[in-house]
């Protein structure tokens, strides 16, 4: 069963920032992460986590980190903030 | 770690060197992750903010320190395979760019929005940002 999602509300600023096609991975990670809502650390009930993903368009190279709050009592994740670093080309394979 | 303030004045670096370099800043890493539960104090106190901006502080020297060592290490000729650790020390700085960018206060404020319900549903980000709505 999938979780809810929520955002917080200074956290849509963060989406604000990104470029629209950007938005819509930030989306699809976040719609990922309630189909399949990573274990919570040392067993807390209200943790945070970190995901990050990386995208690379017109030759730039995006890694995006996502900060969410994983609620086991309500099986909800709260997207509280989103952080887009722009990275050089990686010149090692 | 010394690598740019020791490199800056040496010829060269060979990809062995480099992998220790990198080798080094990937340690000093594991070092500083055991004070990430310092880095977001849930309160707004000042003893609490304090440790938490000499803990950023570190991240943001090893950063540029880090980045530093990678943009030398690019200009190495790589060993079949390339050269270990290289995309975890970029993943590694990434990370602690998107951290430094994330204040305490920021993050406390957000973690307050959601406790007290103010947030929004991906439909409503949807229509916020002007994207098409998905069922």
């Amino acid at each position: 069963v999938s979780w809810g999602l929520s955002i917080a509300r200074d956290a849509i600023v963060d989406l604000q920032a990104l470029d629209p096609w950007l938005q819509e991975e930030v989306l699809d990670e976040v719609d990922g992460l309630c189909a399949h809502p990573p274990r919570p650390r040392g067993g807390l009930v209200d943790a945070e986590f970190v995901h990050d993903f990386e995208r690379t368009s017109a030759g730039v190279r995006h890694v995006v980190f996502i900060r969410v709050r994983r609620d086991e009592t309500t099986s909800t994740l709260s997207v509280l903030s989103i952080v887009d670093v722009v990275r050089p080309p990686l010149s090692q394979p | 770690m010394r690598a740019e303030s020791l490199l800056s004045h040496l010829p060269g670096l060979t990809a062995d060197a480099a992998r220790r370099w990198i080798a080094a800043s990937l340690a000093e890493v594991e070092a500083l992750r055991a004070y990430d539960d310092q880095l977001y104090p849930p309160a707004d106190d000042p003893a609490s903010l304090g440790a938490a901006e000499h803990v950023r502080a570190a991240w943001r020297q090893w950063a540029d320190e880090a980045d530093a060592l990678l943009a030398r290490v690019a200009a190495v000729a790589p060993p079949a395979g390339g050269i270990p650790g290289v995309v975890d020390l970029d993943r590694a700085v990434a990370g602690a760019r998107a951290m430094l960018k994330l204040s305490p206060q920021t993050l406390n404020e957000r973690r307050r929005q959601v406790d007290r319900g103010d947030v929004l549903t991906a439909g409503e980000a949807r229509r916020e940002l002007g994207l098409k709505h998905r069922p």
